[in-house]
């Protein structure tokens, strides 16, 4: 799986790996004071517009005070109503109609999915999460939007506020309904597509007999190989053994084990239910650094000119070598050995021997696994294991805790090379003038497989928490703004959000075309994005215009949350389980924006007229 | 009256918009496809009109509800939403991804169904772009097979296209049959059961001959419905369009030979590819900007270009020879002793000097109309008609000569008549089985295989002298050659002074190395008589 930003441990993230100003904790209390004190002196500035300095001042004092009050005030049970009659809103809103919306697409999914990919878990996954997700959002946008404009241009919002009720507990107890609304929707949409990915992939296959031919196999003994039965537009090749059993090999992502029994004098083979293709990996990664073709030290390896670089690579037949530092590696959690995984991407000079004439068996390019010890990697390391290198699989490795040094002496893993809980992985290519191509998420230990079952869970607990910042950032942008504005406002906030990236990368000048101003210049004119414009007073105040404009753009990327670096789709459909850590991350962070926003939404409701 | 006003201005439009839905009605009434039950209906002037043109979605191909879905989902922003997919897709392919970019694909073609370049563009992509960053081979024929797929799945959205056709039959015959894999992909395509129908026996599931019937179906869409395969200056030509199957046939030939098949099953392929060739290619008619070509027709336009100028010359006997002896006169001392000198003793000044002497002393059917006007005016007209009828058959021998060089059409014929003579088939038999020796390192019997080997090439190239500066058969043979020398090394043999094929190491020895025995030795001797300057 593709991993461009590493997870860090929720206390590094929190509190910062070496210093408080590192960690997340210091720039949510930097923003939120900036922000507190950006919307005082606003507010006073507006004021003192309208009733002079010192009666703007006591105006803000005022607010203040009084804001604080009414959220100290808030009681639970008001809020409980006020959550109450929210939910009541939505379902005499038809909210439900989204859930038949999503029963309606998934019913339909099978005219644009299908089963003949290389990945159909894998596509069927994304499809139902990215749904999922889309759908709820739009959901929790339209309902979050429009509830209290309409309350208020109904006028319905009197028979609340003549209530003794506070602004904030209005606002919270909207906030809450419609996250328990959209919780349970979430949930039956969740049940709902769990059955169908399940139901849609699971399938089975007979062994096609024509296809069967008696083999020697190389222990001696002799088995039977040939293919199954064409399902789901796939087949395998079948291996069964001597005594019956047997596997049908891996094929889109997935295998099959084969039973044997006897039905009289016939023997008769039933293969099994698929088995890795839902799937949660609980990898363990290392720290990767580089070795060049001297054996020096570098940070990152060589590129091949690839357009993505998320990859670098080293040259086979060299010094050079991909090196890992473990954690955590100790003997209760790995008692026989290290089951490693990797997923090396192969970049070749020149074709070299492609298959074995005699078998036809494709022949990978040649690498060695070799493990050192961490304080002394020089002189303490295992003898080479070697490998060829399969592309675009996820290639599994088995290092046994019984070793040899390159002398033929024998080694212990735990014994001999781990430190500390600590380990080297040392990847090299051997055939010289081939390259191997790795990121640190591509090689990793497999502790050991998560449930499926809660990953899919967690992977809606993390549209749960993209649809929990819709419903805030609506219901604040509805206390002040009407429903059609506010949906608008709050529908801007999430393409921002699912574009902070893109839009950081242009405020970053990391994206060609510079600044707004100066791509519509480009645009229009049709000119490419690496030609440097003239210099002169046009090109000066572009550049200026765009300057401000990026400026902003940069602190608008500061605030806005971040919709796709919450999304969790890519684990669940990777087969990935979804880091404690990351979801704990998200978690806390949806938990600022939403009290944020609360905060937002509570004061500028507070100034309408209705909820004074 | 007044209450009743709006009520009866609501009829008046009633009444108007009924009146107006009629003519509508019967202009957009749709087809009704016949049927058992029921005779069918041609449906209203717009429905008509559109299957006239070929443009309603029926007769374009399959209507796929799915693709109809999704237009409609997109509530009229198709565009943005092929645009916004295509991002994606160029996404997916270059973070490598290839499920996604698979199934973004196939978004794509629902929402463009009809658009053609899309299932081209895309195909291309899958077995070409795609195909190639996978390192093992059977990866890559699987990517190979799915842009065939991709096209095959376009084909039945756009009926009788002809570039998809091809397009198809270029993927697999050229695709699997040239790249570096070929030995390889040709082995899986033979074993894929699930791409061949049922009934295709072992033997055709050549990729050659799999690719020869898509272009044969290509073909056929061109030639019965008459679809253009140029439009605004782009496309294929007829010329290269009509070439495809007949050569497949050839490669065919070709690729089972070099696979050890060098029996009648060969010959029979080769007088196949030799019939498609110039039979069938060579006797269709071609199109191009100024009208029509027959390749065939070089032998018929030149032996009528011989008599029209008889015609012109027999108007005024010997006034060409009158005319060259004038311009002879008229020659330089330089060029008079440029055209004296052996051509093995020229200078190069006096190549160019020669070179402008001939140039001079050619007589243009134009000069001598020009003159025949003077001295014969009463035959001027017969002369400028004979003259006119010969620059137009000029023009077409010379445009003829062009396509048939753009195709080497000679070379392929001659190449598909010598290779299904005995000699050829024994030559490249026992060429063959001395490297099978070779491999096994029986380097006795490969030096005797050899032999026998070069004595039938000898003596296909006594019968076609043309192959001896074949540039493949050459290339080929020097190959050969070369594993001939490193035997005769290990044996200790000299390389023999009357090597049978000297003429081709002299033709293609391109890095000298047979320097020594072209000096040394003898024998051999032929000649391309074609080829002399």
């Amino acid at each position: 799986m593709v991993v461009e930003q590493e997870t860090l441990d929720f206390w590094q993230w929190l509190l910062g790996e070496s210093s408080l100003v590192d960690g997340a904790l210091i720039w949510f209390v930097i923003v939120a004071v900036s922000l507190a004190l950006g919307a005082l002196v606003v507010g006073y500035l507006l004021a003192a517009v309208r009733h002079g300095p010192m009666k703007a001042g006591d105006l803000t004092y005022q607010a203040v005070v009084t804001g604080l009050r009414d959220v100290r005030g808030i009681s639970a049970r008001r809020v409980l109503a006020l959550s109450r009659l929210a939910v009541k809103e939505s379902f005499r809103r038809r909210v439900l109609v989204a859930v038949i919306v999503y029963l309606v697409v998934l019913l339909f999914a099978g005219w644009f999915l299908g089963t003949d990919y290389t990945e159909p878990a894998k596509l069927y996954l994304s499809f139902v999460l990215t749904a999922t997700t889309y759908l709820v959002v739009m959901m929790a946008l339209f309902l979050s939007a429009f509830s209290l404009p309409a309350d208020i241009g109904n006028k319905t919002i009197h028979t609340v506020v003549t209530k003794p009720v506070r602004a904030a507990e209005i606002v919270l107890g909207r906030i809450l309904g419609f996250l328990f609304v959209g919780t349970m929707l979430l949930t039956v949409m969740g049940v709902a597509s769990y059955v169908f990915v399940v139901q849609t992939l699971s399938h089975s296959h007979a062994i096609d007999g024509r296809t069967l031919q008696t083999e020697e196999e190389p222990d001696g003994s002799l088995g039977l190989r040939g293919r199954t039965t064409t399902t789901a537009d796939h087949w395998h090749d079948v291996m069964i053994g001597e005594q019956g059993a047997g596997r049908a090999l891996v094929a889109q992502q997935h295998d099959h084990e084969i039973a044997a029994s006897t039905d009289g004098d016939q023997v008769r083979y039933t293969v099994g239910r698929p088995r890795g293709m839902l799937v949660a990996r609980v990898p363990v990664y290392g720290k990767l650094r580089f070795k060049d073709r001297q054996g020096n030290e570098k940070p990152k390896g060589i590129s091949v000119g690839n357009e993505w670089t998320y990859r670098s690579y080293i040259e086979g037949g060299t010094e050079a070598a991909a090196v890992w530092t473990f954690d955590a590696i100790d003997e209760a959690r790995y008692p026989d050995g290290l089951p490693i995984e990797m997923t090396l991407s192969v970049f070749r000079t020149y074709k070299g021997k492609i298959a074995d004439e005699e078998t036809g068996q494709a022949v990978g390019i040649l690498g060695g696994i070799v493990l050192r010890h961490p304080d002394d990697p020089e002189r303490i390391r295992s003898a080479t294991q070697f490998f060829r290198a399969r592309e675009y699989a996820i290639d599994s490795q088995f290092i046994p805790r019984n070793l040899q040094d390159p002398q033929g002496n024998p080694l212990d893993l735990f014994d001999d090379l781990v430190q500390d809980g600590r380990l080297i992985i040392e990847i090299q290519c051997l055939d010289r003038s081939q390259y191997f191509g790795m990121a640190q998420a591509d090689v990793y230990l497999r502790a050991r497989d998560g449930s499926f079952l809660l990953n899919y869970v967690k992977g809606y607990v993390s549209i749960w928490m993209q649809m929990a910042l819709v419903i805030g950032a609506a219901v604040a942008c509805s206390t002040f703004l009407s429903g059609p504005v506010a949906m608008m406002f709050t529908l801007s906030v999430i393409v921002l959000g699912f574009f902070k990236e893109f839009i950081l990368g242009v405020a970053t000048g990391t994206v060609y075309g510079g600044g707004p101003i100066e791509s519509l210049i480009r645009l229009v004119s049709q000119m490419n994005v690496t030609l440097q414009f003239e210099e002169g007073w046009g090109t000066t105040i572009t550049r200026t215009v765009d300057a401000v404009v990026l400026l902003a753009m940069r602190a608008v990327t500061a605030v806005i949350p971040d919709f796709r670096g919450m999304s969790s789709v890519r684990y669940v459909s990777d087969g990935f389980n979804i880091p404690i850590d990351l979801l704990s991350q998200d978690l806390l962070a949806t938990a600022a924006y939403l009290a944020g926003m609360f905060v937002i939404g509570f004061f500028f409701f507070r100034t309408r007229e209705v909820a004074r | 009256m007044k209450e009743r006003t709006p009520f009866l201005r609501k009829l008046a439009y009633v009444v108007a918009m009924v009146l107006l839905l009629m003519p509508v009605a019967w202009l957009g009434a749709p087809a009704a496809r016949r049927s058992a039950n029921a005779p069918g209906s041609p449906g209203g002037w717009l429905a008509r009109m559109r299957d006239d043109a070929g443009l309603s979605q029926a007769n374009l191909g399959e209507i796929d509800p799915a693709s109809e879905a999704i237009k409609l989902a997109t509530l009229g922003m198709r565009g943005i939403a092929a645009n916004l997919l295509w991002e994606k897709a160029n996404h997916y392919k270059k973070t490598e991804d290839w499920t996604n970019l698979s199934a973004t694909l196939e978004q794509i073609t629902k929402l463009q169904p009809n658009f053609i370049s899309v299932w081209r563009f895309q195909a291309w992509n899958l077995s070409y772009n795609v195909s190639a960053e996978f390192d093992d081979y059977h990866d890559r024929y699987y990517w190979v097979m799915r842009g065939v797929d991709f096209l095959k799945e376009g084909e039945e959205y756009n009926r009788d296209d002809p570039r998809i056709l091809r397009d198809i039959g270029w993927f697999i015959s050229q695709k699997i049959g040239r790249s570096d894999e070929h030995r390889y992909f040709r082995r899986l395509f033979k074993q894929d059961d699930d791409f061949h129908p049922p009934d295709r026996l072992p033997a055709q599931r050549d990729n050659w001959l799999v690719g020869k019937l898509w272009f044969r179906r290509a073909e056929r869409v061109v030639d019965e419905k008459g679809t253009q395969l140029r439009a605004g200056g782009r496309g294929t030509s007829d010329l290269i369009f009509f070439a495809n199957a007949p050569m497949c046939q050839i490669n065919y030939a070709e690729a089972i030979e070099k696979e050890g098949t060098l029996d009648d099953v060969a010959r029979r392929a080769w007088q196949r590819a030799e019939n498609e060739w110039t039979e069938d290619y060579g006797n269709r008619r071609l199109k191009h900007a100024q009208g029509e070509i027959v390749l065939n027709e070089l032998d018929r336009l030149q032996r009528e270009q011989e008599q029209l100028e008889q015609q012109l010359d027999a108007l005024v006997p010997g006034l060409r020879a009158e005319l060259v002896a004038e311009r002879e006169a008229d020659l330089s001392d330089a060029q008079r002793e440029a055209l004296d000198t052996p051509s093995d003793q020229l200078s190069d000044e006096q190549y160019v000097a020669l070179r402008e002497a001939r140039e001079w002393l050619s007589v243009s059917n134009d000069d001598l109309v020009q003159r025949l006007r003077e001295v014969a005016p009463d035959k001027a007209a017969e002369a400028e008609r004979l003259a006119s009828a010969a620059r137009r058959n000029a023009a077409r021998i010379g445009r003829t000569r062009r396509y048939r060089n753009i195709v080497n059409y000679d070379y392929w014929n001659t190449r598909c008549q010598f290779e299904q003579t005995p000699e050829a088939l024994r030559a490249r038999r026992m060429i063959f089985e001395g490297d099978e020796q070779w491999q096994d390192a029986d380097l006795v019997e490969a030096k005797r295989l050899y032999d026998q080997g070069f004595a039938a090439w000898g003596e296909v190239m006594d019968a076609f002298p043309s192959v001896i500066d074949d540039p493949t058969t050459g290339d080929d043979l020097m190959d050969v050659i070369r594993r001939y020398r490193r035997i005769l090394d290990e044996l200790d043999e000299p390389f023999p002074k009357d090597f049978e094929l000297r003429d081709v190491i002299q033709y293609h020895d391109d890095k000298g190395e047979f320097g020594d025995v072209l000096n040394g030795g003898s024998g051999g001797g032929r000649q391309n008589p074609a080829s002399d300057p």
